[in-house]
């Protein structure tokens, strides 16, 4: 036969679960009324606790989860790449993706000043976000800009390219949208390409700059900030590997000389 | 697409409990963000798996802890959470409120995990003892223990913590 319960046992109880007064509790209380005092300081604090857990998550959380998903299923869906693939996909990829990861392990992530055209100096984090956001901005609002093989007009994209002091030498592999964006205030490139794992987004800022390379993870998506001549570049996917492929095809096809 | 929209039900009704949790567990609002953007993009991938709304809850909620686990192993984490805690408060409380959350805030950082996390899943999420149990592959008693653990040391901290009353003595 269970002994009645003492106090030491209907303490340990209300401290498991304040909002919980089983058949044993209800007994002990109804013994000693004077205990009810005890069920109402546990459940104030109780209150207190769930008010303290209840931190607001960030604004636009679900709209974020949305847009990634809608930016993964198109990737998921894309066309199939061109049949003639160049030998370095097989043989280059490898030191390639090494070689990044051992530059981004080294430099490490660091918050930097950067300058702005005004003067005003700001962070790193802060054009992190900008970039983030403008890609998913450009996915909720223009999502035929992740659709594989959009037709590009040559002469249109040579002079985007120009427009933000770079020269196309020659068509970037897997290329599938270029155009003009305006990121934070200030005018870019936009160009997406078609990784093997699904799209990736490169902004050309000619008016915003790094002092050095600079990776993150926001909102999940992977990114680089290159610094290029006055400007960076951004290349924003999934994983490391689509930033190192989506690097290796920008770079080989476009140049920043003076 | 009936996945789609159950996928998106998914998400308006678990994300901001999902933040909490992952915020409570790692400390970071960014990593927290992460670990529930790589949650449901895991349920996506096995969408075709979840049957109801109730199945998928709990499904969440062990994937987000195994990915919190997964990151755990590769660094330590650190808390930068407390400012950020009390910077995104839900609501716009009084000065002395927001003392008092500050000071619950700092209690609920001093927990260990083992005693936090049972703790998260009851509160936030309304779990009972035998449920909670069960998703953390403990024993019903052990979970008590640690739920009783948590508010006595919660209770304890908070107290500790509190200003004086006037006249009153150490």
């Amino acid at each position: 036969m269970t002994p009645p319960m003492d106090e030491l046992r209907f303490h340990q109880k209300l401290l498991e679960d304040p909002q919980v007064l089983d058949d044993e509790m209800q007994a002990y209380l109804a013994d000693n009324p004077h205990k009810q005092e005890a069920v109402k300081q546990a459940r104030k604090f109780e209150s207190r606790l769930e008010e303290a857990f209840k931190i607001a998550p960030p604004e636009d959380l679900q709209e974020r989860i949305l847009l990634r998903h809608t930016f993964e299923t198109k990737g998921e869906t894309k066309t199939a790449l061109p049949e003639k693939c160049p030998s370095y996909f097989q043989r280059g990829l490898g030191w390639f993706a090494a070689a990044f990861l051992t530059t981004a392990i080294g430099l490490g992530m660091w918050t930097q000043v950067m300058d702005s055209p005004s003067g005003h100096p700001i962070t790193v984090a802060h054009t992190e976000n900008a970039i983030v956001t403008h890609i998913l901005e450009h996915a909720r609002k223009e999502p035929e800009l992740l659709q594989a093989n959009a037709p590009l007009n040559e002469s249109d994209v040579q002079e985007l390219f120009k427009f933000v002091g770079a020269r196309l030498e020659k068509p970037i592999e897997f290329m599938s949208f270029a155009g003009e964006c305006t990121v934070d205030g200030q005018k870019g490139l936009h160009v997406v390409l078609q990784e093997e794992e699904g799209p990736v987004n490169i902004l050309v800022l000619p008016t915003m700059s790094v002092k050095a390379m600079h990776v993150f993870a926001q909102a999940g998506f992977k990114g680089q900030l290159l610094p290029v001549k006055e400007g960076l570049v951004a290349i924003v996917g999934q994983n490391e590997k689509q930033l190192a492929m989506a690097q290796m095809h920008f770079f080989k096809a476009v140049s920043f000389d003076s | 697409m009936p996945h789609t929209q159950f996928f998106q039900q998914l998400v308006r009704t678990y994300s901001n409990d999902l933040f909490r949790l992952a915020f409570w567990l790692s400390g970071d609002k960014t990593v927290a963000e992460d670990l529930v953007q790589e949650t449901f993009a895991r349920a996506w991938k096995a969408i075709d798996r979840l049957e109801n709304e109730q199945a998928a809850k709990a499904w969440l909620i062990t994937i987000l802890r195994r990915e919190n686990a997964r990151r755990f192993e590769k660094q330590q984490p650190h808390w930068v959470a407390l400012d950020s805690a009390n910077e995104i408060a839900d609501s716009t409380p009084t000065p002395a409120e927001q003392l008092e959350q500050r000071q619950l805030h700092q209690a609920i950082y001093e927990l260990p995990v083992e005693f936090r996390e049972p703790l998260l899943l009851q509160v936030v999420w309304g779990y009972q003892g035998d449920e909670i149990a069960e998703m953390l592959d403990l024993k019903l008693a052990t979970v008590n223990t640690r739920l009783y653990r948590a508010r006595q040391q919660l209770k304890k901290t908070f107290e500790a913590g509190k200003p004086l009353s006037k006249g009153g003595r150490v």
